[in-house]
């Protein structure tokens, strides 16, 4: 088994050494950046079948525990860890791969290194298996974001910036008071141990404010509906190559911190009417205030939110196929919400304009483009076969089971989020414009061509995602006692 | 799994949508009564183009209230926003002692 931390410890190494390879050579930055993302990525993969055996705690310095005895750190990988980590991989060779042209060569060190940092962060996040160490781990991730959503330096990205900087670090002191607490209440930190414990000692009112306070920071960095305020702004400032690498991260931090803290160390597995609330309001606010943006990333990240009151949503209602419609959604959200970043980016960086209302006619100019825009705007908007439209058909039929009211609102937002995106494809691509610009390099196509082809296959065959890697995760998530006795065993003698 | 849910077939989804676009392109392709092509959408001709900005006009005139409330809470000001977060900070608290205090085990 290659250890866990290895991909964290390599994406770590090349943050630090791409300014030296920098230094050396500045041609061999983006061909070093794409190596060791790539590297990365393949031994993320390479984790599978191990994540599939169950759940395999690797404890950092070999400290595993001893009878009575928890001392280390341990990572621990499972199938929703390995799921979450491989979309991080992905994302991360994208976002190289893309960012050659439109990053250029005068700062192209410091956006590497940046984009490197937050995929460690965020691996960190999703392998760790130590609530402080999570915490670490998700400091790095914000502190990068900071670092990237800056990276244009206009005033609307500075600005952007400074509000996620501001709110993240409220919701971080948040969540270490948290994290403070529930120490204080268990004398300990590692996940499963702590859930041990207040497992044996039930919800105590201390154990329920440490809950209120994790809840309220996490719930800042997966954004929903109404902490989601510093997200629009700060992923359509970011370079375009960038904001799609965040919003496949955010799901890597946010969401996946979320359900794991909830379901493992709170044991909280049933049907939640507080995160069916906040989906339902989420997928709501987001869609309604995406209809009426004329910014083209702006309006996308509208809809992110909005999809992720989809997941929020499927995963509160507590039932096997709710959970699996939620993963099976962030899977496809995350390959089609990152097509249509790397599509607009690649629009934008063409035309120069961020305003939908300046742009026309550019399916002539920009045709696969157009393609890829179309395939994700279909995706996203539920039209079968594209992969939204699987995912979302679990969370109707899931919704159906619980409410079927739920159903009707989530079959609403998908008919708004359609509306929203033909009145964009139109505006974009279709009829006539002042813009006669050419179709963009290679190495911005391909990673769009690829996610294309990644949302049809998965749109026509998604019994291959859902066998393979879904469902253990769903199964992974809905049954926190197995998470708990595999990471401890070995503690009781 | 999806065959538990539904029917699904892979032949029968593309050829559907293929089929689709077809009539859509077929739809497109023929020939415009003049009273038609008059007609116009956002990024055609300058002097008759309709915004996207305008092109839901009726639906977000009559929901204004809602996407106005929606757009002042989205103002840009960081101080707003960390108003709202501590509101949600106390709201949640006030359900989630509710729910203790009532003995609900699932939030």
């Amino acid at each position: 088994m290659i250890p866990p931390i290895i991909p964290i410890g390599l994406y770590l190494f090349a943050a630090f050494v791409t300014p030296v390879v920098g230094r050396i050579n500045r041609n061999a930055r983006w061909p070093f950046a794409l190596l060791m993302s790539l590297l990365s990525f393949v031994l993320i993969a390479s984790l599978y079948s191990d994540a599939q055996a169950g759940y395999t705690p690797y404890w950092l310095g070999n400290w595993v525990p001893v009878v009575g005895t928890l001392m280390g750190i341990g990572l621990v990988l499972d199938p929703v860890a390995w799921l979450f980590g491989i979309l991080i991989g992905l994302f991360s060779v994208l976002c190289i791969m893309y960012s050659k042209e439109e990053i250029g060569d005068a700062h192209a060190t410091r956006y590497y290194s940046l984009v490197f940092l937050a995929c460690a962060g965020s691996l960190g996040v999703v392998f760790t298996g130590d609530l402080f160490n999570l915490f670490v781990f998700l400091e790095l991730f914000n502190f990068v974001c900071v670092g990237l959503v800056a990276y244009n330096g206009n005033e609307r990205s500075l600005n952007a910036s400074f509000n996620f900087l501001v709110l993240a670090s409220l919701a971080t002191t948040f969540l270490l008071v948290g994290i403070i607490i529930l120490y204080s209440v268990t004398g300990t930190l590692n996940i499963a141990h702590i859930a041990y414990k207040l497992g044996a000692l039930g919800l105590e009112p201390a154990s329920l404010v440490a809950l209120v306070l994790i809840f309220i920071g996490i719930g800042v960095k997966t954004s929903f509906f109404p902490l989601h305020t510093w997200m629009p702004e700060a992923y359509s400032s970011a370079p375009h190559g960038a904001s799609m690498l965040l919003i496949g991260m955010k799901y890597g931090t946010g969401l996946y911190a979320l359900l794991r803290i909830l379901s493992v160390v709170f044991g909280f597995v049933g049907t939640s009417w507080l995160l069916i609330l906040i989906g339902v309001v989420t997928m709501l606010g987001g869609v309604l205030m995406a209809m009426v943006q004329s910014d083209f990333k702006r309006m996308l990240s509208y809809h992110a939110i909005s999809q992720l009151g989809y997941m929020i949503l499927a995963a509160g209602l507590g039932t096997m196929l709710g959970m699996t419609g939620s993963l099976f959604h962030v899977l496809n959200h995350v390959l089609y919400k990152g097509m249509l970043f790397l599509a607009a980016g690649a629009v934008i960086w063409r035309t120069g304009e961020t305003d939908v209302n300046k742009m026309g006619g550019l399916a002539k100019y920009m045709p696969l483009t157009a393609l890829a825009y179309a395939v994700g705007a279909l995706s996203i908007s539920g039209v079968p076969p594209f992969n939204g439209f699987a995912s979302k058909w679990i969370i109707y039929n899931a919704t159906f089971q619980v409410n079927p009211l739920l159903t009707a609102i989530a079959l609403l937002v998908s008919a708004l989020t359609l509306a929203s995106f033909l009145k964009v494809f139109h505006a974009v691509f279709l009829g006539k414009g002042n813009n006669v610009v050419k179709e963009v390099p290679a190495t911005m196509t391909g990673p769009m061509m690829l996610l294309a082809l990644l949302c049809i296959l998965l749109g026509l065959f998604p019994d291959i995602a859902l066998q393979y890697a879904i469902e253990p995760a769903a199964k992974a998530l809905m049954n926190p006692g197995a998470y708990i006795s595999s990471v401890l065993a070995g503690m009781f003698g | 799994m999806m065959r538990d849910i539904g029917y699904w077939d892979a032949l029968v989804w593309s050829s559907l949508f293929i089929l689709a676009l077809l009539i859509a392109y077929l739809l497109l392709r023929r020939k415009k009564t003049e009273r038609e092509a008059d007609a116009f959408l956002c990024g055609e001709s300058f002097e008759y183009t309709t915004p996207p900005n305008d092109f839901f006009f009726g639906f977000e005139k009559t929901l204004s209230r809602i996407f106005g409330g929606n757009e002042r809470f989205h103002s840009n000001i960081i101080n707003e926003y960390v108003a709202w977060l501590l509101v949600f900070a106390a709201l949640s608290s006030l359900v989630f002692i509710a729910m203790y205090l009532l003995g609900v085990k699932a939030i």
